[in-house]
């Protein structure tokens, strides 16, 4: 496959192409990983475009800067691509490349089901965008498409059956790399790295794979029955004929609520690991933190119809109960990341302060989740702006900040040079206001009633303000995404070598050469401790 | 893997738990049924854990506090696998097939088709 | 957030609170600048959601204040001074972990159970309501057919319906959808129910002070979603009784 035959005759072009070929081949867990992000990271900014597009859309009352039809097929792209194509797989990608590093493996359990999954999950996205091409355009019911709206007796072309199986797909791929993580981490760790000494990045995405194998396949379920509906005559979700919508709110929470923490998880896990490193201390309260990541795991499961509280359809006080206590072991995650820093020495690099961004919006995101597990409140503000608010906080202020910690964090490993410290700092004092300007004003927007999915809005008193202030906000945060890509491109052209380890990091891959050998490891040191590269290096200090 | 199966039979334990406080409080047999399916597959983990790998010497020096890097020397699973060009193949199958679901029979039919060779020759790759 | 109560002038309010909103202008005139938080709640479920909403709002600020101090705290306090030996290499704290989990158990125990009485008295339902609405959506305007009286008001995307209901009387508004999922949301109300196919829908609706309030669907419903908007005309029993008995 990788024409070898003509090596000999153009050198430097053969090897080019070879090069590209063997990407596409690959079975290595590194070169997944590095896949798995970078395509991802890719839907990130297609999607961070269709949001300004939003935003530009919204900026004053009765513009029309895009109609009603291109806006709903703009949220629902945005929305789809946003949690389907980018926070939950670059976690994934993320967790691709570390678990087998972290747990001293030479690569995943199932190294080509691994490539399958990198494969569908690319195939699964651009199922999802090609219905752009299509006739009627692209899905345009937003991303939970509720039935009977995403039936086709209720509009909606061929851009939704792509929808429909691109994400397919997608859940394909993520249980494959759900099971392959599970099965990486719990069986291949190297001696001595016991499951009390698994870094709790890979603890965090043990709890995220097995979720993944919770929800998924009631999404995949759901999606295949309104196939089902809209293509062979069916009846699931259609009252005029027996079929019940509610169900399809069932199957589709019971799948997202879950989702909701397969995409916060991982990013726990993260700045587990980076908050400790920059603190110089180990990770305050390590059995509270797996012991929560555990809770909030099995917790997960209980809250799905927090999302059906307004359906009247619902036991709602069973659901309000477990969201409320989900946020025990969420603050206990705060608290002890919190007693990390505590008594530390930091230090303040791009990472850290993306770690400490996190921890500043997610807290809001976070409270304002314990304010919505409350029925009577969130009979007022479910689908209004507030909702909007504060999902962004929970995944945009908390997941996407984590993402760019990492993305700092760990690019020196994995590339072997670093990210430039002057524009990754102006890039994280860019999205922090811009973040807090864009979606801030939407919780009063929302208090007040401004319900969330309209094209356009009344000019009644103060939305106009507020409304505009989150276009200003959203462009200023789009430019401070936009000088990290501008870093990587900047970065690579005169790249600074980083050493094995520019942080003086705590966990297993810190031990290998940046970027790792093939096979990860050429030796491994005895593991004594949840922080082997850290024990190492007192032991060097202490000979002589 | 003492730990890994703890973890999961507690996991499969609270799966049962919770599906019967839900049924007690709502009568909602949707919610239930997935619960208390959570709860099967749970089981179904621990119990492959438990029966499957439970005196493997790679799974021993992985749990020992006080094991040497060279204790799981040799019981490295298999060579690891060279380039496969079947992954991408079986996966162009699986888009081929679902997407014909959408254009056009005969293109579910072909994608199928390809999707089965490939996922046969990917099977017998890694044996 | 809201300021409802606090004895200051309006204006004052506003230009402190919105500095760089711009807001001060409108301030005099338009009553939404006042308040960031939510509307005080025109019917006598919308006052217990209000006072249910400001408990959690402000234990809620209570809690991001601690936590944010404490953040900040650390990184102000601890940031690295050039100290040559390495920080203590403790690994946690017991009772302190214990502490902070216990306390956030009893206030979510507390908040649940505020929550739960809240909850109670806004979902329950009169057995003899004085009026009984029968409220369809549909893309994308609303129908009411009042129980009873055979009088029935439909409106369309560009002519918005009212719905004139009574003030101090129980209204109970049955809510459902002939095509897709809808959800009917009064602000002013602080309550929204979904309007889905197959389903009958049922509360109640105590209003107490008359007004005109803007209505509006709240689930996305497609392509009009934004124009599928209605108006509640709360007036007094005895006005309510007249527009009954006229056409």
């Amino acid at each position: 496959m990788n024409g070898t035959v003509a090596e000999a005759v153009r050198p430097p072009r053969k090897a080019q192409s070879a090069d590209f070929v063997a990407w596409l081949v690959t079975t290595d867990h590194k070169r997944i990983g590095v896949l798995y992000m970078c395509t991802s990271f890719a839907f990130f900014l297609i999607a961070g475009i269709l949001a300004l597009a939003i935003r530009a859309q919204l900026a004053a009352p009765g513009l029309s800067v895009v109609g009603p039809h291109a806006f709903n097929e703009l949220f629902t792209l945005h929305g789809t691509a946003m949690i389907f194509l980018f926070v939950a797989p670059f976690g994934l990608g993320l967790a691709n490349y570390l678990v087998p590093l972290q747990v001293g493996a030479a690569d995943m359990a199932f190294p080509r089901v691994n490539a399958l999954s990198y494969w569908l999950f690319v195939a699964g996205g651009l199922t999802v965008f090609s219905g752009a091409a299509t006739n009627g355009g692209a899905a345009d019911a937003g991303w939970f498409a509720y039935a009977p709206l995403s039936d086709i007796r209720n509009g909606s072309g061929a851009g939704m059956d792509l929808w429909i199986v691109g994400l397919l797909m997608v859940s394909a791929a993520s249980i494959m790399t759900g099971i392959n993580l599970l099965a990486t981490s719990l069986l291949y760790r190297a001696p001595g790295m016991t499951m009390w000494r698994l870094p709790v990045f890979t603890w965090e995405m043990i709890v995220t794979s097995i979720l993944i194998l919770m929800a998924f396949p009631p999404l995949a379920t759901a999606l295949a029955m309104v196939f089902v509906d809209r293509r062979l005559g069916g009846h699931f979700f259609d009252a005029a004929h027996g079929g019940n919508p509610i169900l399809y709110q069932h199957l589709f929470w019971f799948f997202g609520h879950p989702e909701v923490y397969i995409m916060i998880l991982p990013f726990f896990g993260v700045v587990s690991e980076t908050i400790p490193v920059f603190s110089r201390k180990p990770v305050f309260g390590y059995v509270g933190l797996v012991l929560s990541a555990l809770a909030i795991g099995g917790l997960s499961v209980g809250v799905w119809a927090h999302h059906m509280f307004a359906t009247g359809a619902v036991t709602n006080s069973f659901f309000s109960a477990v969201s409320f206590l989900i946020a025990v072991p969420t603050g206990v995650k705060f608290f002890n990341w919190i007693g990390t820093m505590w008594r530390g020495q930091l230090t303040f690099p791009t990472p850290m302060l993306f770690s400490i961004g996190f921890l500043l919006n997610f807290l809001i995101g976070g409270i304002t989740g314990v304010i919505m597990a409350s029925p009577p409140v969130d009979f007022h503000i479910e689908d209004t702006y507030f909702i909007v608010a504060h999902l962004h906080y929970v995944l945009m202020g908390g997941s996407v900040f984590a993402i760019f910690a990492a993305i700092y964090f760990w690019f020196p490993k994995v590339f072997g040079f670093r990210l430039g410290e002057t524009l990754g700092k102006w890039s994280f004092w860019m999205m922090l206001p811009g973040f807090n300007l864009t979606f801030f004003p939407m919780h009063v927007l929302g208090l007040w009633g401004m319900p969330r999915r309209v094209v356009t809005y009344p000019a009644l008193a103060g939305w106009a303000h507020l409304n505009l202030l989150a276009t200003a906000g959203s462009v200023l945060l789009a430019l401070g995404v936009l000088l990290t890509v501008v870093n990587v491109w900047l970065s690579s052209r005169r790249p600074t070598p980083a050493g094995d380890d520019p942080w003086g990091g705590y966990s297993l891959e810190w031990v290998t050469t940046s970027p790792p050998p093939e096979h990860n490891y050429e030796w491994i040191p005895a593991i004594r401790s949840e922080r082997p590269a850290y024990d190492m290096r007192q032991t060097a200090a202490k000979a002589p | 893997m003492k730990t890994g199966t703890r973890m999961f039979l507690s996991s499969a334990a609270f799966g049962a738990a919770i599906a019967s406080i839900y049924w007690y409080v709502s009568h909602e047999t949707v919610g239930t049924m997935l619960l208390a399916l959570i709860g099967v597959a749970l089981l179904f983990v621990a119990a492959y854990i438990f029966l499957t790998v439970r005196g493997d010497r790679r799974q021993v020096a992985a749990d020992a506090a006080d094991a040497q890097p060279q204790d799981a020397a040799g019981e490295i699973i298999g060579p690891l696998p060279a380039e496969s060009v079947w992954p991408i193949m079986l996966a162009i199958g699986v888009v081929l097939a679902l997407d014909g679901l959408v254009y056009g029979v005969w293109l579910a039919v072909l994608g199928f088709i390809f999707a089965t060779f490939s996922g046969v020759a990917l099977f017998r790759e890694s044996r | 957030m809201q300021f409802a109560n606090s004895g200051e002038p309006a204006v004052v309010r506003c230009s402190l609170r919105s500095f760089f909103l711009r807001c001060v202008p409108c301030g005099l005139a338009l009553s939404g600048c006042g308040s960031y938080g939510p509307p005080a709640g025109s019917t006598r479920q919308a006052q217990a959601i209000h006072g249910l909403w400001g408990v959690l709002l402000w234990t809620g600020i209570a809690v991001g204040i601690i936590v944010y101090a404490l953040i900040l705290w650390s990184v102000l306090r601890y940031r690295n001074r050039s100290d040559a030996t390495p920080p203590p290499q403790f690994t946690g704290n017991p009772p302190l972990e214990i502490t902070w989990t216990v306390i956030p158990l009893l206030i979510v125990g507390v908040l649940f159970f505020l929550t739960y009485r809240v909850e109670r008295y806004v979902q329950d339902v009169s057995p003899h309501p004085a009026v009984t609405v029968n409220v369809t959506a549909f893309r994308w305007s609303w129908r009411f057919l009042y129980q009873g009286s055979g009088k029935a008001i439909a409106g369309t995307p560009d002519q918005p319906p009212q719905l004139v209901l009574p003030v101090g009387q129980t209204v109970r508004v049955i809510v459902t959808s002939q095509d897709v999922v809808h959800s009917f949301y009064v602000p002013e109300f602080l309550f929204k129910r979904d309007a889905i196919p197959g389903v009958k829908n049922a509360f109640d609706l105590d209003i107490a002070k008359p007004g005109v309030y803007r209505g509006e669907c709240a689930e996305f419903c497609g392509l009009s979603h934004a124009r599928m908007l209605f108006t509640v005309k709360a007036v007094p029993a005895a006005a309510f009784a007249s527009w009954m008995q006229s056409r």
